[in-house]
């Protein structure tokens, strides 16, 4: 009985490694729900526990003919948001989030279905914790009649 | 006395937080081999994270492509009761998710029902029962009629079937399910293909060669494995790398647009893939090959 505290104490340290995975996975689940339709998940949940000065990289196929959604996320957003650049398979930065650190989201086209990499860090490089990124897609409509910002950007 | 009682009481502490001190980090560094054009602020410590495409995502593209419901090239969902292994529910998972997404993108309502049901019977044993709660399916029955819907409960499903399993570090799993849908996504395509050609569904089929990458990558990650079935599984995938080899792609940047405005960037650019009849056939044979030994 006088080992109790202990036990409870140990049990306690041997989860610790654990509680990391589920803040960072409880991160990347509540980001998901600002995803709003029409855009739908890609299905998956990219998170990453980054230490001071680390940078994240996403290697991901986007595909011609439908509009994707990039949803940044931290724990602290408001203080201290997620800095992401895209770049193309040559290494080409196609855009960086560095000067509209405000906006919560991005949406992006492709004329060509093509792997590309995501970097993502704190704007605050001294900073760790959780990042997670939600990737939402939808088809590009290929009714000329429809009121889709996207229609005419097919390759 | 003292510091004997301490160092017996607490040996177990200090062995404790040693192996916390020693415990992997999340996701553990990766040797880089593309950093050359990254920004000097972005070459320092980095952890590589890697996507494959959901059955979703490869189905709505099939649908684009101007393929057909096919009923009879799907994994029967009478067979989910036999998978029994974790490897086999996870890939099976991956399958099954795959042909929801692909009768519910048709719009195959009872089909799409039958494998929503197959999904949940063998991800339940995986540790994921709660994703399927009895609100969930009375969407599914409620929406039916909407294949929209239908598909956007299909990428419900897999999107928190994901964040469960990784939440609960079981990355390994949710790799392999990942894999399973890549392939029966795959799969499907060369199938459809096979009935019906077009250049449409080719350049999908060969511009999985991209996503591949990603696989091997994934599958890297992975524990190696003892277990002779799914290793059997994960070399048979070489086969599939050696088909895609032949495929080329010619790659260009012609503009970048930025509206501010609708925070959007459009990429102008394109990707011309250079391949054969003969390259298409031996993916689709390596692809079923691999396919075959997931649903046996």
């Amino acid at each position: 009985m006088r080992f109790a505290p202990l036990l409870l104490l140990l049990a306690l340290f041997a989860l610790l490694p654990h509680t990391g995975h589920a803040q960072c996975g409880d991160l990347a689940e509540q980001c998901g729900y600002d995803l709003l339709p029409p855009f739908n998940s890609d299905g998956q949940f990219y998170r990453v526990e980054l230490y001071p000065g680390e940078v994240a990289r996403l290697k991901l196929t986007f595909y011609a003919g439908v509009a994707y959604r990039l949803l940044p996320c931290s724990e602290n957003a408001a203080k201290n948001p997620v800095v992401f650049t895209l770049y193309d398979r040559n290494g080409t930065e196609l855009y960086s989030n560095q000067s509209t650190l405000d906006q919560r989201q991005w949406d992006f086209a492709f004329g060509a279905t093509s792997q590309y990499t995501l970097t993502f860090r704190f704007a605050k490089p001294e900073s760790k914790g959780c990042i997670a990124i939600v990737v939402g897609y939808r088809e590009i409509s290929q009714d000329p009649d429809a009121d889709d910002e996207l229609i005419g950007f097919q390759p | 006395m003292l510091y004997r009682v301490c160092c017996r009481a607490w040996a177990p502490l200090w062995v404790c937080c040693a192996l916390v001190a020693c415990a992997p980090k999340e996701e553990s560094n990766q040797e880089l081999t593309e950093t050359e054009s990254l920004s000097p602020a972005e070459k320092g410590l980095e952890r590589v994270v890697y996507s494959l495409p959901s059955p979703t995502q490869v189905v709505a593209l099939l649908k684009q492509s101007g393929a057909r419901y096919e009923k009879g090239i799907l994994n029967p969902d009478a067979k989910a009761s036999r998978y029994t292994a974790s490897h086999q529910q996870a890939l099976n998972l991956g399958v099954y998710g795959a042909d929801l997404a692909f009768a519910s993108a048709f719009g195959q309502n009872q089909d799409a029902i039958r494998y929503y049901l197959a999904v949940q019977k063998v991800a339940t044993p995986l540790g994921l029962s709660s994703v399927f709660t009895p609100e969930l399916l009375r969407r599914v029955e409620a929406q039916k009629t909407q294949p929209d819907s239908l598909s956007a409960l299909a990428a419900t499903v897999y999107r928190k079937s994901n964040a469960r399993l990784k939440a609960n570090g079981q990355d390994d799993i949710a790799a392999l399910i990942l894999v399973g849908g890549w392939v029966e996504g795959l799969y499907l395509a060369t199938q459809l293909y096979q009935l019906a050609p077009s250049e449409a569904l080719a350049q999908q089929i060969v511009g999985q060669k991209l996503a591949y990458e990603n696989v091997a990558a994934l599958l890297g990650e992975a524990k190696p494995t003892e277990n002779e079935a799914l290793a059997e599984v994960l070399a048979s995938l070489k086969a599939v790398e050696t088909a895609f080899a032949p495929v080329g792609f010619d790659y260009s940047l012609k503009s970048i647009t930025t509206d501010s405005t609708r925070r959007m960037t459009r990429i102008d650019n394109a990707s011309k893939a250079t391949y054969t009849a003969a390259d298409l056939a031996a993916i689709a044979r390596a692809t079923a090959e691999t396919r075959n030994l997931i649903v046996r």
